[in-house]
């Protein structure tokens, strides 16, 4: 168990959803920080530093829904994976789509898996769990190699 | 003279003196005699020379007649043939003037040694002038014009063209050789204004339909996606509010939030079935071979739990390939079985699939050993969400007959059932030979 809280940075428009990943992040077995940006503007200022997020940590990990005001996760996907500085970065795409197709493009522009939300209150939590337990203690995370 | 000639001694000459007025006269007797004979002779040849000149000129008469008889048969010949190609020109040229399409000459300095009746009815008397000058008031050929590609190609040429009369024209074009050698164009010009404005009517409603089967699917995709995420949040909160809350709460609340939950998560099934429902027509794909063995199977893998749960048995005739839409084949027979294995008796259901070939068509039918319908109910059972039970009797939307009615007539097939109450129930649908899909 890491000691350190985990970044997580969480795009996410619907307040409830907002709610219930808190929820399940809380009563987890992994300490961590969940910082949210509720469309994929903010998300980008969040990961730039910009405005009012300019002393926001660098996340570890995102959890990206698709179907965003503004600008959309499809293209928030885009940016980041484009991005040399930010591309290392870990995107869990979590949304309720289950279409085929919202699958193979996020694939193909290189998100590391998707999850579409169950609706049950009960499966979403334990899928959130088992995102906690794959990325933050199964797996191991990047880290800038030091200079 | 006999007794004279050979007198003893010879004659003296007061002997031939005397002799000589009765020789004199014997010899004109004689001589009498011999032109008599010459006479007749020359008579005689004289009746024969006319004999056979007489025969000459029978045989020479008939001769005559009967090559005059001759000659007024060939003139009659002549004259019938004559008669026969002035009567074939003249029906070949009335075929030409009557034909409904315009055909014509034209030499290769733009004028027309020949039109029919329907293009001068169309387009006015050249008198001489060139065509694009007559047609069109132009000094020039008109740019536009592939008739005289054959001039240059020498190989029929087929184009369209507008007239001057605002008239689409199908226009087939052939190099020709007159009679005197010359090289000239054929042309003939079908109007084709009417189908042409039924194409390009056609044509517009093939890509109205296009755009709105795309604007159907972003709207059942959009509005299935935007309807959901309230039920959701609704479903979640109440989730959420009987855990933190639920210590605090008595049975009937409980019992609330269940069936607030409930009907969220039936909202969102609805959605969803709905969004396939539409997708039947705008994610359809075009007809291609389709081995039903294999779908048949792959129906029966996906409703494995269910098959298991029951005990369910499905057996199958041997199944034909046949065109269609694959990916739809298998919603319909997955369907079907889902249901013959659902709506059961205490038996475990036995569910046969086979098929028969019809005419042009192939009649697949689905035979079990369930509940039964009742006749009464046998067109409402197609309707979308329609359902012959109570609402926690069976599972289900009650949307898979209108997804398996909808999949058959997009593949202009039929489907109908033959049931009896708590015996069993037939679904029959038929799928054409040679498919081509609505839509």
């Amino acid at each position: 168990m890491k000691i350190q809280p985990v970044e997580i940075l969480l795009v996410e428009d619907n307040p409830v959803d907002v709610m219930m990943t808190r929820e399940a992040f809380t009563s987890g077995r992994v300490c961590n920080n969940l910082h949210v940006a509720e469309d994929g503007e903010e998300a980008m200022d969040f990961l730039y530093r910009r405005g009012k997020y300019s002393s926001a940590p660098s996340p570890e990990i995102i959890l990206l829904d698709l179907n965003l005001p503004r600008k959309d996760g499809r293209e928030v996907l885009a940016e980041i994976k484009a991005d040399p500085s930010l591309r290392h970065i870990p995107v869990i795409i979590l949304t309720t789509s289950a279409d085929e197709t919202d699958i193979w493009k996020s694939y193909e522009l290189q998100a590391n898996c998707f999850i579409t939300k169950p609706v049950n209150l009960e499966q979403f939590t334990q899928a959130l769990e088992c995102v906690g337990d794959f990325w933050f203690t199964l797996v191991k995370l990047p880290a800038p190699p030091k200079p | 003279m006999a007794g004279v000639a050979n007198r003893p001694g010879g004659y003296d000459k007061e002997l031939v003196e005397f002799l000589q007025p009765y020789v004199n006269a014997c010899a004109k007797v004689i001589e009498a005699y011999r032109s008599e004979n010459r006479r007749l002779q020359a008579e005689k040849q004289l009746a024969q020379a006319h004999a056979d000149l007489e025969g000459k000129v029978l045989e020479r008469t008939a001769e005559l007649g009967l090559a005059n008889d001759r000659l007024a048969l060939e003139v009659q010949e002549r004259k019938s043939a004559e008669q026969a190609v002035t009567s074939e020109r003249q029906r070949l040229y009335n075929v030409l003037e009557t034909l409904p399409v315009y055909v014509c000459l034209l030499d290769s300095d733009y004028r027309m040694p020949f039109a029919n009746r329907y293009f001068r009815e169309t387009f006015g008397e050249s008198h001489g002038r060139r065509c694009h000058d007559f047609l069109f008031d132009r000094t020039e050929p008109c740019e536009i014009c592939e008739t005289y590609t054959v001039m240059k190609t020498r190989a029929p040429h087929h184009w369209y063209w507008t007239g001057p009369n605002g008239r689409d024209y199908d226009i087939y074009d052939f190099p020709f050789i007159d009679t005197d050698g010359s090289f000239l164009i054929l042309e003939m010009g079908m109007d084709i204004t009417e189908r042409k404005q039924a194409e390009d009517a056609l044509k517009q409603t093939l890509a109205d339909l296009t755009r709105t089967n795309a604007d159907l699917e972003q709207f059942a995709y959009v509005a299935s996606h935007d309807l959901q995420e309230p039920l959701r949040n609704v479903a979640s909160c109440l989730q959420l509010l009987e855990k933190k809350c639920g210590d605090k709460l008595d049975a009937d609340a409980i019992q609330y939030i269940s069936y607030a939950v409930e009907g969220a998560v039936r909202m969102k099934a609805l959605i969803q079935d709905l969004l396939s429902y539409s997708r039947v027509g705008t994610r359809g794909k075009p007809l291609g071979p389709t081995d039903c063995e294999l779908i048949l199977a792959h129906a029966v893998r996906n409703l494995n739990p269910a098959i298991s749960e029951a005990r369910a048995v499905i057996t199958h005739d041997p199944l034909p390939t046949i065109t269609a839409d694959d990916t739809q084949l298998l919603q319909v027979f997955q369907n079907l079985i889902a249901n013959a294995v659902k709506f059961r008796t205490d038996q475990p259901p036995q569910v046969h699939v086979s098929a028969v070939k019809a005419k042009n068509e192939w009649i697949f039918s689905v035979k079990d050993n369930g509940i039964g319908i009742d006749s009464r109910h046998f067109d409402r059972i197609y309707v979308i969400f329609q359902r012959l039970n109570k609402r926690n009797q069976y599972d289900g939307t009650g949307i898979g007959l209108a997804i398996v009615k909808k999949v058959v007539e997009r593949h202009r097939g039929q489907v109908w059932v033959e049931s009896q109450l708590g015996t069993g129930t037939t679904f029959y649908f038929t799928i054409p030979e040679n498919g081509i899909q609505i839509g």
